[in-house]
């Protein structure tokens, strides 16, 4: 990425805390003016802790946080071109909801008629005009998420930072405010920083996504690429469904590598081997839908023999547990009436192609 | 479906719930009925009657109110027992807060420790406490001592005992905890993300505290300056052991309308005086803590 197309960028960024635990290992990432970057992860992979470095609320061990080119380090948080949406949302209780979105630009000692306009502006933004009135506990769940969406926009940060900010929404509402937060974010052009672990909301929301695990960034890039190319076990395990089966690596040339798996061997192509693998214990990710069943398949790269262990129905999907000799794999079935051609216990053969699937050393 | 049937079990569980609620409140409310409530009754009905060579006569009368409202000694030290109540209260208010706001939000590791140390005092009698003051302010107090030791005074001096400023420093000591303790309730309670909320919108520590932690501790400050406000009003230790006859109290006054007086029925009115005056202030105070709570 060039050297200015970024808005912020984190250098070499760690955190340890007073426990000696490494939250965030010498973390490098360049977010874009305007775009849409979820920081994805398990609990404790670290991505809250970046979050509240950027914001302000805790102190970077070691590196460098650069906010338009600026240093952020030793920025009080109230001094930084940054806002933040909380996870429980931080609503002032005993404050109008007018009054807390008006908070900031108070604080910033702006003029009453500016205030009442942009106030005005903000809540007709998260469609809650006419709400200004009410006390935070007189709305619902929903309503608080917006206004603290409302009152951290309301200063037109250079960054918005999310910290987990649906968590607490249940499921119907989540994919609703989903939808209204990656519309605000298109309409007003502002850089977002997500931090989420549902991986199905960030792949929703983000134009990018940072795949966090351990402190340490795993991946950074579309959802797209994340999901097709995965460059580690974790992401490949993290995002989506997948095949994610151990594997002997015997031997990697210029056009494919040859490995030995599920009592059988495969081939794959050189293109979807992680850099630098080398012969020895390796993991195939392989996507359930890249996967083929048949009792008898002619036109697949990689064959393995198997025994059909369950029938999983889940709505728009089908799928078939396979169990084959070392492991089992899981199949999404691409025709719904297949799904009754197989029962129990019946003999089949899995395959899929050599472009598919990735071939990444092991966790 | 069988919405009516859920909604009617919803009912009857509430119904259950309040059935729970009224097991637990019964042993303590039993409690007061018998030991506050019937006493207190009884010394209400105590208060039209009058007594003649220390006999009750159980006539109704309106005597004793009329002799405490014309009483311009009970004026007199009402009036200075409010003063000082409110005196005490501003005092330990002020005193109370940071030290209340230190152990709740800047203490991190020994807060237990600290919480212990406001409680220590109050394991030990209020009757030592009060007497400690004595062993400072006396003829051969620890204050005379320090004095005479500088110079700046030539001879023990018995000023510093027996006058309404003695009252007023032993109350204050002992008093104290009752302020800090639902201040540091009240502040602890605050969730951090307020705090953090507040300067993510730009606004430095003065207007955090000003717009966000002060609001929010407004219940503990009301509860406290109500602890502080009635013990003072109902002290009558102090008043007697450090007050001399400048710092008697109003619950010294009656005191001795039950003690040496004997005049339970006199006594009893002054109380109720008091009650009412007390229950008024409560009740403005509480209509104020409303208010500010939206």
């Amino acid at each position: 990425m060039e050297q200015n197309g970024y808005q912020l960028a984190l250098r070499g960024l760690t955190k340890v805390f007073g426990n000696g635990v490494t939250a965030v290992d010498r973390l490098d990432l360049s977010v874009r003016k305007g775009e849409f970057l979820t920081m994805l992860g398990p609990s404790g992979c670290g991505k809250t802790t970046t979050l509240r470095m950027v914001a302000g609320f805790e102190t970077p061990t070691s590196g460098e946080i650069l906010c338009d080119g600026a240093r952020l380090n030793g920025v009080p948080p109230n001094r930084r071109p940054v806002n933040t949406v909380f996870q429980d949302y931080a609503l002032f209780p005993h404050m109008t909801v007018y009054d807390n979105v008006a908070y900031g630009l108070r604080a910033k000692g702006q003029p009453r008629e500016l205030i009442e306009r942009e106030v005005g502006r903000a809540l007709e933004m998260v469609s809650l005009p006419g709400m200004e009135k009410r006390l935070p506990r007189q709305l619902s769940g929903g309503q608080q998420q917006r206004v603290a969406v409302a009152r951290a926009l309301v200063n037109k940060p250079s960054v918005l930072l999310l910290d987990e900010p649906l968590g607490a929404l249940d499921l119907k509402l989540r994919k609703h405010m989903q939808l209204v937060l990656k519309g605000l974010q298109q309409e007003l052009g502002i850089t977002f920083i997500h931090v989420t672990h549902d991986q199905e909301e960030a792949m929703t929301m983000s134009d990018r996504i940072a795949v966090m695990h351990a402190g340490r960034l795993e991946q950074l890039d579309t959802p797209e690429v994340l999901y097709a190319r995965p460059a580690t076990a974790f992401v490949a395990g993290f995002i989506g469904d997948n095949n994610l089966l151990d594997c002997r690596v015997m031997e990697v040339d210029a056009d494919t590598a040859r490995i030995e798996l599920l009592g059988t061997s495969a081939r794959i192509a050189a293109a979807n081997v992680q850099g630098g693998l080398g012969p020895g214990p390796a993991v195939l990710a392989v996507r359930p839908e890249a996967i083929r069943v048949a009792a008898v398949l002619e036109r697949a790269d990689n064959v393995v023999e198997g025994t059909v262990e369950q029938h999983i129905f889940a709505g728009s999907e089908v799928k078939l547990l396979v169990r084959c000799p070392g492991g089992s794999v899981l199949a999404n079935l691409r025709d719904q009436g297949q799904f009754h051609q197989f029962s129990r216990g019946d003999r089949v053969r899995v395959g899929w192609q050599r472009g598919d699937g990735m071939l990444l050393a092991c966790l | 479906m069988a919405r009516p049937g859920t909604a009617r079990q919803r009912i009857s569980a509430r119904g259950g719930r309040r059935l729970g609620q009224a097991g637990l409140l019964a042993p303590s409310s039993l409690w007061l009925a018998f030991f506050v409530v019937v006493p207190i009754s009884i010394l209400f009905l105590y208060s039209f009657w009058s007594s003649h060579n220390y006999k009750l006569i159980q006539v109704f009368t309106l005597a004793n109110y009329r002799e405490t409202f014309s009483d311009a000694v009970f004026r007199v030290v009402m009036w200075r027992t409010l003063r000082l109540a409110f005196l005490v209260t501003a005092t330990t208010l002020v005193l109370g807060y940071p030290v209340a706001y230190f152990i709740a939000r800047k203490v991190t590791q020994w807060k237990t420790l600290f919480y212990l140390l406001v409680i220590i005092p109050m394991w030990s009698s209020y009757l030592v406490r009060v007497y400690s003051w004595k062993a400072v302010l006396g003829e051969q107090g620890a204050l005379n001592l320090l004095l005479l030791k500088l110079g700046i005074l030539q001879q023990p001096s018995p000023i510093f005992l027996y006058n309404t400023f003695a009252v007023y420093l032993a109350l204050v000591g002992s008093i104290l905890p009752f302020m800090i303790l639902p201040i540091y309730t009240s502040l602890e309670k605050i969730p951090a993300s307020l705090i953090e909320a507040s300067s993510d919108l730009g606004a430095g520590f003065w207007r955090t505290f000003a717009k966000v932690i002060f609001p929010l501790s407004l219940p503990g400050m009301l509860g406290g300056c109500t602890f502080t406000f009635v013990l003072v009003l109902g002290d009558f230790i102090a008043s007697q052991l450090l007050g001399g006859p400048s710092g008697i109290l109003i619950g010294k006054v009656i005191y001795g309308q039950f003690g040496l007086a004997f005049d339970w029925p006199l006594g009893a009115a002054m109380s109720f005086v008091l009650f009412a005056i007390v229950f008024t202030l409560i009740a403005i105070a509480g209509r104020f803590g409303a208010l500010k709570e939206g």
